[in-house]
């Protein structure tokens, strides 16, 4: 194969790596309208979150400690969590289908949640630490949630790559593992009740405490990208019909984000609305409960 | 327990060593002892007889009587009944035993007199500093009379209290100096393994004013109702009324019973803007936001109903010695009826989804557990005690203003954990609603403000106690020269609150810790009411230097 | 089953937060006029000042100077960064000169020049020692001029509008 023959693929992921950037803050404002109508208030205008992060990035770095993981982690943290963006379906061609599969998907994902957690450790502030213990024992108990409700799909399809996976049958274990994702979403996003690696009126941001300047919004701007990715994850895996039941949109990829918007206004903005944060063992627990059932529907695909 | 009673009980313990007993009233015993038996009478009043340990004040008398006069105060709720215990303590040799290893709930109190009167509590298992800045130096005593309110000693590292010894293996987590749940300045030092609390020190009094020191040294009987009602951000009214119940209670003053009608409106009003307002922070604390701006929503009415009737939407300026400065007039009343109805329509609504709330529940369960034993011996009050099954509401216990004609129910709850304390406050919104619209109904008429037409005369005592929403607050008036008091000591109720928090929130996890002292209702600027202070900002930065060393040190 | 029942209470929350609609006010864009019988920022009526200093007397924030600039003129010294609104300069001035405003508004950056009243009344002087004693306004009720401060003493409770005496608790606590 000629360079050539990748360009597609290339233009492709970084197309939707520029699109994630460029949404994502707009989906955390939104969100906080919804809350803001919820709670009977004004609220901030929807493009805020595009401040916040101007306002920030044009800030002076000030750094607590010299840990290269706190210098290096919040770039890194927002790389993988592009890169993430990059090789997984958005509604048009699926670029890098063949090099990267969903474990290295979730490969990414786990190295931006350790990334934070990392620069929680470093700082050696007691908010900080706690909030990146607190980091990886949410990570323990999201992630196989995340594993297992996305091999079904591959257990179907026979495939671990994406566009494998996009042709897997919607069947009753799908729809099992569909129910899970979603229920998790909230847990992925780390938004209320699972807020509780920030926990800002427990640990005053926790892993973020010690973060300013450039480095914060990096940072948020990950967390931000993070929260469209897996929503679009699910639209994409669990609700691919959508792509084609919308022509009217034009373009599919358009269909995508407007979707994302839809589904994290529905469930991600109410439910963090209506909810108080919830214990570290209460999440835990309510993480297990997931897996559990994820884990029912994949022996139950195994065995289709 | 009637007065005869405990002075015939005292007696038989302590003999000749009970100098004098004098009752006043059904309601009231004032008694003088011997200093050297006063770990007796006060095993005798709070472990035999039952009684209810409140606070202890210290006053310098060597002016014109040669000693210190230190005051123990118990309460004997179930009798309506006041017992004052007076001991002179002379001015050459101020010590005094401690009675804190009998009462635990008296140790902060004995520590502020030894902080700020030098009358040292001999046998104090905690006779740390308390309410004195760090950079105080020692042997200087800002509630001495020698001391002037304008005095600025130099300052002097020596007398900063060390934090308690810190547990193996645990982490310090600093809550405070300033932390974003607990809306003052506080500092409690959480000893954490892994996330389980194991410890816990508190260093607060950072809100120190001299309040007391100005109502003794440079205001008059009718200044300080003013300043009394800024001792608290929120239940300032309460403070205020009973400042002037006490003076009143002191002089003989009758105050027109239309003043303690529209008195005890105000205190139904402000404890049902101060519960919404609980419940508002403790949705906050835990994540809930909608939940704290949705009851907020519901309380701004109520202030602006405030606003109308008082002029002033939370500092109300009501209260005046002899009775109150405004009327509520018949034309208001629409209004009132209004407010209270749309209050209690979305109140009911709230309070039916409170249980029913699995995330709430799970959250306020089973945390803060406080047991009726603990509540009694730390001397807790209002819902902290009411949650625990204690049954103490000064106003069906010892009823004032207008409560002895009124209808209250006391609203108790036995889970001891912070869902129950939280239970009491939603169960008592409707109750103080309840209230005001009894109090409207039976308003009598007439004058709203007494006569005083003669100066009150020097050494009466007056003592008036006042259910805030969070609790009792006690207030003493000893009457002195140029028509100030010789003594004002007040007592609010997160003083002994505040006390009952390292045994709440031991053994529960960290992300328990805001809403564990949330549940408490806290009120700093009430507890830190006292004493004279230097602020530097230096000593406050080294405060959070060490902190965060300590902190770093995992 | 339970989890079906706690998403339906939730939700049932989030529409019964959306029934009061919009509470955000406009301020301070859109001014908000405060209640009827608010407390605000206190103004003297010059005219009707005699200048008894009684306001100064009860303020428990001490923030009302009296000072006495020249034989006839008592200048009032209201330093409004202090005040707290209570409003017994108002309650206890016996010619009713003090009305409190509805004024709230006090923020400044320059609180030394903009949050002080000055108010400059007009007395009358004794005729022996040279001081200013009484407004001309409260002489003339008495249809009297050039006293001395001394026999004006006893004619107080006279002079007095409000029938306070010199030395009672009113004026005094």
């Amino acid at each position: 194969m000629t360079l050539q023959s990748y360009l597609p693929t290339i233009g492709i992921a970084l197309g939707q790596m520029l699109l994630v950037l460029l949404v994502a803050p707009l989906l955390e404002g939104m969100i906080r309208k919804l809350r803001a109508v919820i709670q009977s208030r004004k609220g901030p205008p929807i493009w805020q979150p595009y401040l916040d992060l101007m306002k920030l990035l044009a800030k002076e770095d000030l750094r607590v400690c010299a840990s290269p993981i706190v210098t290096w982690g919040p770039p890194v943290m927002l790389a993988a969590i592009l890169v993430a963006a990059g090789i997984m379906p958005m509604g048009g061609a699926v670029p890098a289908s063949e090099v990267a599969d969903l474990v290295v998907f979730i490969g990414l994902l786990a190295l931006a949640n350790l990334t934070l957690a990392g620069m929680g450790f470093s700082t050696g502030s007691a908010f900080s630490s706690l909030g990146a213990s607190r980091e990886v024992m949410i990570m323990l108990a999201a992630e196989p949630v995340l594993f297992i409700s996305l091999l079904v799909l591959a257990m179907q399809s026979g495939s671990l790559t994406f566009a494998g996976m996009l042709e897997a049958p919607f069947n009753i274990a799908a729809v099992a593992a569909a129910i899970t994702y979603l229920l998790a979403l909230q847990m992925y996003v780390a938004k209320v009740p699972f807020d509780i690696t920030e926990a800002e009126t427990e640990l005053i941001g926790g892993p973020l405490s010690e973060l300013s300047g450039p480095r914060l919004a990096l940072t948020h701007w990950a967390i931000f990208a993070k929260q469209f990715i897996y929503s679009s994850l699910f639209i994409q895996l669990f609700l691919p019909w959508t792509m084609t039941v919308i022509p009217w949109l034009g373009l599919a990829i358009v269909a995508n984000v407007v979707l994302v918007l839809v589904l994290d206004l529905l469930v991600v903005g109410v439910a963090m609305s209506v909810n108080p944060r919830l214990r570290l063992d209460q999440a835990l627990r309510y993480g297990m409960t997931l897996a559990g059932i994820a884990a029912v529907a994949l022996i139950y695909s195994a065995a289709l | 327990m009637t007065a005869e009673q405990v002075t015939q009980g005292l007696r038989e313990r302590i003999g000749d060593a009970l100098l004098e007993s004098e009752p006043r009233g059904d309601r009231r015993v004032y008694m003088t002892i011997d200093p050297a038996e006063v770990v007796a009478a006060a095993d005798e009043l709070f472990n035999k007889m039952g009684g209810r340990y409140v606070i202890t004040a210290a006053t310098d008398r060597r002016e014109k009587h040669g000693s210190f006069l230190v005051t123990h105060f118990f309460s004997f709720d179930d009798d309506d009944l006041y017992v004052i215990l007076h001991a002179n303590v002379p001015e050459d040799d101020p010590r005094i035993a401690s009675i804190t290893p009998t009462i635990p709930g008296a140790g902060w109190a004995e520590r502020e007199m030894q902080d700020l009167l030098g009358v040292e509590a001999v046998g104090h298992p905690d006779p740390r500093r308390l309410v004195l800045p760090d950079d105080w130096p020692t042997g200087v005593f800002p509630l001495r009379t020698d001391f002037s309110s304008q005095d600025k000693p130099e300052a002097s590292m020596e007398g900063a209290p060390q934090m308690t010894a810190i547990p193996e293996g645990a982490v310090v987590v600093p809550i405070g100096p300033y932390f974003p749940t607990q809306h003052e300045p506080e500092s409690f030092a959480v000893f954490v393994d892994g996330e389980v609390v194991v410890g816990s020190d508190y260093r607060g009094f950072y809100n120190h004013r001299g309040i007391e020191k100005l109502g003794s040294s440079d205001l008059t009987y009718n200044q300080i109702p003013f300043i009394a009602e800024r001792i608290c951000g929120i239940c300032g009214f309460v403070h205020s009324c009973a400042y002037c119940m006490a003076v009143e209670e002191a002089a003989g003053i009758e105050v027109p019973r239309r003043a303690d009608y529209i008195r005890t409106i105000f205190l139904e009003l402000e404890r049902l803007h101060s519960h919404m307002l609980w419940t508002g922070v403790a949705g906050h604390i835990i994540g809930y936001d909608t939940l704290f701006m949705q009851t907020w929503r519901m309380r701004e009415p109520l202030m602006w109903l405030a606003e109308q009737l008082s002029g002033n939407r939370k500092t109300y300026g009501m209260n005046i010695v002899g009775g109150v400065r405004r009327d509520v007039d018949k034309k208001d009343f629409p209004k009132i009826e209004k407010v209270l109805a749309d209050i209690e329509r979305e109140w009911t609504a709230l309070q039916e989804a409170v249980p029913g709330d699995r995330t709430l529940t799970a959250r306020l369960g089973n945390v803060g557990v406080i047991t009726p034993e603990e509540v009694r011996e730390l001397c807790s009050l209002g819902p902290v005690a009411r949650g625990s099954g204690d049954t103490v509401d000064i106003r069906v216990d010892h009823p004032y203003a207008a409560y002895d004609e009124l209808e209250v129910s006391k609203c108790v709850e036995d889970g001891c954990d912070t869902l129950a304390r939280t239970f009491v406050r939603l169960r008592e919104t409707p109750v103080a609603i309840s209230i005001i619209r009894q109090c409207l109904e039976q308003m009598p008429e007439g004058e709203i403000r007494a006569e005083i037409t003669e100066e009150i005369p020097p050494g009466l005592q007056g003592i008036a106690a006042v259910e805030a929403p969070r609790g009792e607050s006690f207030h003493w008036v000893l009457t002195g020269e140029e028509n100030r008091p010789e003594r004002w000591r007040v007592r609010a109720p997160t003083y002994s609150n505040l006390q009952a928090v390292s045994t709440m929130i031991n053994g529960d996890v960290l992300a328990d810790v805001p809403i564990d002292i949330g549940s408490l209702d806290p009120c700093y600027s009430c507890t830190d009411r006292m004493t004279v202070i230097d602020r530097r900002s230096g000593q406050m930065r080294v405060m959070t230097r060490e902190e965060m060393r300590n902190s770093r040190n995992r | 089953m339970g989890v079906l029942k706690t998403l339906w209470s939730k939700l049932k929350q989030a529409i019964l937060a959306l029934k009061p609609g919009r509470v955000t006010l406009g301020y301070p864009f859109t001014p908000r006029e405060p209640e009827e019988g608010f407390r605000g920022l206190p103004r003297v009526d010059v005219n009707r000042c005699i200048g008894c200093g009684g306001c100064a007397e009860v303020c428990p924030a001490r923030c009302i100077r009296v000072v006495d600039t020249d034989q006839t003129t008592r200048v009032l010294c209201f330093l409004h960064e202090r005040c707290t609104f209570c409003g017994r300069c108002a309650e206890v001035c016996p010619v009713n000169a003090i009305e409190m405003t509805k004024e709230f508004e006090l923020s400044t950056d320059d609180p030394h020049e903009d949050l002080v009243g000055e108010y400059h009344i007009w007395m009358g002087p004794c005729e022996r020692c040279g001081r200013c004693f009484e407004a001309p306004s409260a002489l003339d009720r008495l249809k009297r001029t050039g006293m001395r401060c001394d026999e004006i003493d006893a004619k107080c409770a006279i002079a007095c509008p409000a029938g306070v005496e010199a030395d009672s608790e009113e004026t005094k606590s």
